[in-house]
């Protein structure tokens, strides 16, 4: 009998520690991978009594030690504590941060996470800010942005959550994302293909790729799987959304509108003529640079901020190049991103003016000008030119801004951390893969969306 | 009787003063946390705030309905039968092979433990290498070896990311399981196999009749710790797939970790572990009671 209890014990524990997992007193344990020091230091004042402490979480690799450094040096009184994780790892590490009550005092964020942060009162409204100077002192904080970027994202919050946060400022946005093709030069001039300016070019040039043997086209990693719908959304849903000013809101637009299911269909013929690489899904930022290093992958959609690996380890006799997408419906191409990254003030930091500082000299010219690791990343403030030497593979991510953005909640697949997720991890992949139907998806989107907008009221 | 029970009673007090600081560990640092778990199974939370959505048993109904949750659970259950199967035999007929002073047995002895001794990402990275469409070494010597046509994207197929997984699952878990098993082997009296000599046992004879009977404890023991970390195998599935293609790869701490740190919803993942633990605890209470009907048979 004391055997069977002691047995009963052990798998209890067994069973227990699984279960365990997933409270937040042991959330930490499951934490993503990080390759920077952590601790659980709260942000303190040492025992001299001057220096603050400040924990800033960046998953942008060009936002790194350096850049702390440089703050640190200018400001001997703050004291950095940096912390590192991936994008695709920033939901988990967030979570982890959040659910341990030590939310950094400044951290990167996105749209599909700052809504939630807003909506949870985490963090800081940054309005009456604006007003103060900027980093160098020469004019307000908020005037240094170029506005379409800070009007992009006061909009999006208003039609987003509503009246109740309109006008308001949340986040700055760290630099002007956006997104062109990167393509191998080389590729093309052996099989005689030019840059497209059509769709029809587009699928040509991807269909002649495919057929000597080449992966056509990928995005950067398996976290941007959405951007060719985001993109093809841009161009089908424009008229009814922009022109129309019918909105998933008021239930005008749903998942199933024919605009939406037109992206997501584009998509799939993409995807059934074999234009991606067949670990599409689930290769990693890494792996994606790696194929296109190595020739087997012609062009990638990539973010200036992932330029840097592929342009230093490029074999030399490999000739790089960009072009913006061509829209699939014909309509002028709007990139995504824009202020897709936002650096946000955490709403308990202790030590909100030298958090707003380290912000302000995140998206200050100063750290443009000292940063090495910024030479790819285009500003979005006033009065700063690009480095002209950067200026042939930057043509087509000046062009793509020429045209504006697209909003970045647009078709809301990425309203939300759970939808976004979901979308990209279970039903995008199942539906390209024939798993699921057009219908299916388009359901569960709109499921899911409605319980968020119930979630909201 | 009653007198017998606390002179027992009595000389059991320094047992359980011994296992007094461990019981008191397991009940700060797991019990608590899961009974937490259980609570928060029962709300709608994002893992930070106070708890105030209260849903009762909405999130197990949710998990329960997910066919995503099936799949992670049968998904589990295959890496550990396969797991179970191949890693105990094919670590006994190594073990059963340096056992038999082959040639290079120190050398093979250390290299063959080595998966073991790589940390578990580590061994993710370098398969979803070897599996890699493009550039992994797999499909080149497929193509080769004139089989070119067998080449395929292991970890982006659905149909063979899971067996791709519990491949490089069971690499790294043979070596712990030959390691035990030689250990235990290496404790077996000699005398018992020259006897069986001088009787005129067959090889197969000696296996099946002295040196299986004889491992029987070590079997059970090293069956217990696979089941324990089959169903921890979270860094391997992580490292190759992140459960994908379209959760085609999914195990259920994948799935709770996804739906806690990247969906936010913790009263699920909460649910969902504590189905697991259900099943878990019903499973053992099953093997207890078979185990005891055997033995009443066998008696």
């Amino acid at each position: 009998m004391k055997k069977k209890i002691l047995a009963l014990f052990m798998a209890m524990t067994m069973a227990a520690g699984l279960a365990a997992c997933s409270s937040p007193t042991s959330a930490p344990s499951q934490d993503a991978p990080e390759t920077n020091t952590e601790s659980n230091s709260q942000s303190q004042e040492t025992d001299a009594g001057e220096k603050v402490m400040l924990r800033m979480l960046s998953t942008q690799p060009n936002v790194g030690e350096e850049i702390m450094d440089n703050f640190m040096a200018e400001n001997p009184n703050i004291e950095i504590e940096f912390i590192y994780c991936t994008s695709a790892d920033y939901s988990a590490k967030f979570a982890a941060l959040a659910s341990a009550g030590e939310i950094p005092d400044v951290f990167w964020t996105q749209s599909a996470y700052y809504m939630d942060q807003i909506t949870d009162e985490m963090l800081m409204d940054l309005t009456d800010y604006m007003d103060t100077d900027c980093y160098e002192g020469d004019m307000p904080w908020g005037e240094t942005y170029e506005p379409i970027l800070l009007s992009n994202m006061t909009n999006l919050v208003t039609q987003t959550l509503g009246e109740k946060y309109s006008d308001k400022i949340y986040g700055v946005p760290f630099s002007m994302t956006t997104v062109a093709v990167l393509y191998n030069k080389t590729i093309y001039e052996e099989l005689g293909l030019k840059a497209p300016e059509t769709w029809e070019e587009f699928q040509a040039n991807c269909q002649t790729l495919v057929d000597n043997g080449y992966a056509a086209i990928n995005h950067q990693n398996n976290n941007c799987v959405d951007w060719f719908p985001r993109l093809f959304w841009d161009q089908y849903c424009r008229d009814e959304i922009d022109t129309q000013g019918l909105t998933f809101e008021d239930g005008t637009m749903t998942f199933s509108s024919k605009s939406v299911q037109q992206g997501l269909i584009a998509m799939k013929e993409m995807w059934d003529a074999g234009y991606f690489p067949e670990n599409s899904m689930t290769a990693d930022l890494q792996g994606v640079q790696q194929a296109f290093i190595q020739g087997v992958l012609a062009q990638v959609m990539i973010t200036p901020t992932n330029l840097e690996y592929i342009m230093d380890h490029a074999p030399e006799d490999m000739e790089l190049a960009t072009y913006v997408l061509p829209g699939i419906a014909g309509l002028p191409t709007r990139s995504l991103g824009g202020a897709s990254n936002i650096f946000a003030i955490s709403a308990t930091t202790e030590h909100p003016e030298e958090a707003v500082l380290l912000t302000k000299y995140l998206t200050s010219r100063k750290n443009y000008q000292t940063a090495s690791s910024l030479r790819y990343t285009a500003s979005g403030l006033v009065n700063m030119e690009f480095d002209d030497t950067m200026e042939d593979i930057m043509t087509a991510y000046n062009q793509a801004s020429s045209n504006g953005f697209c909003p970045d909640i647009y078709v809301p697949t990425n309203v939300s951390a759970e939808i976004n997720t979901t979308f990209m991890t279970d039903l995008l992949p199942n539906y390209l893969s024939g798993q699921y139907d057009l219908d299916y998806v388009c359901s569960q989107l709109q499921a899911l969306y409605d319980e968020y907008l119930a979630g909201l009221n | 009787m009653k007198k017998k029970y606390w002179k027992e009673l009595r000389e059991s007090i320094p047992a359980y003063l011994l296992i007094l600081p461990t019981i008191a560990v397991f009940v700060i640092f797991l019990y608590t946390p899961f009974f937490n778990a259980f609570r928060i199974s029962l709300y709608k939370y994002k893992g930070y705030g106070e708890l105030t959505n209260f849903v009762g048993l909405q999130n197990f109904l949710q998990v329960l309905k997910d066919a995503k949750f099936g799949k992670a659970f049968v998904n589990t259950f295959q890496l550990m039968g396969f797991d179970l199967v191949i890693s105990l035999t094919v670590g006994f007929l190594l073990a059963y092979a340096l056992f038999h002073h082959i040639r290079w047995k120190n050398f093979l002895n250390g290299a063959l433990f080595i998966p073991y001794l790589i940390s578990i990402v580590v061994v993710g990275c370098i398969w979803r290498i070897i599996y890699d469409p493009s550039i992994g070494p797999l499909n080149q010597l497929l193509e080769m070896v004139g089989l070119g046509s067998w080449a395929k994207a292991w970890l982006s197929d659905a149909s063979t990311v899971v067996p791709a997984i519990i491949v490089t699952w069971i690499w790294t878990t043979i070596p712990f399981s030959m390691l035990i098993m030689y250990a235990n082997l290496m404790t077996l009296p000699g005398d018992y196999l020259e006897a069986a000599d001088i009787d005129g046992a067959t090889a197969i004879q000696k296996v099946r009749y002295i040196v299986l009977p004889y491992m029987k404890p070590t079997f059970i023991t090293l069956a217990m710790l696979r089941i324990t970390q089959d169903l921890r195998a979270f860094d391997i599935v992580w490292s190759m797939s992140q459960g994908g293609p379209g959760g085609a790869s999914e195990v259920i701490t994948s799935y709770v970790y996804r739906a806690a740190f990247q969906k936010q919803s913790f009263g699920i993942a909460s649910a969902a572990s504590v189905v697991m633990m259900a099943f878990m605890v019903g499973l053992t209470v099953l093997f207890q009671v078979g185990t005891k009907i055997y033995t009443k048979r066998r008696a």
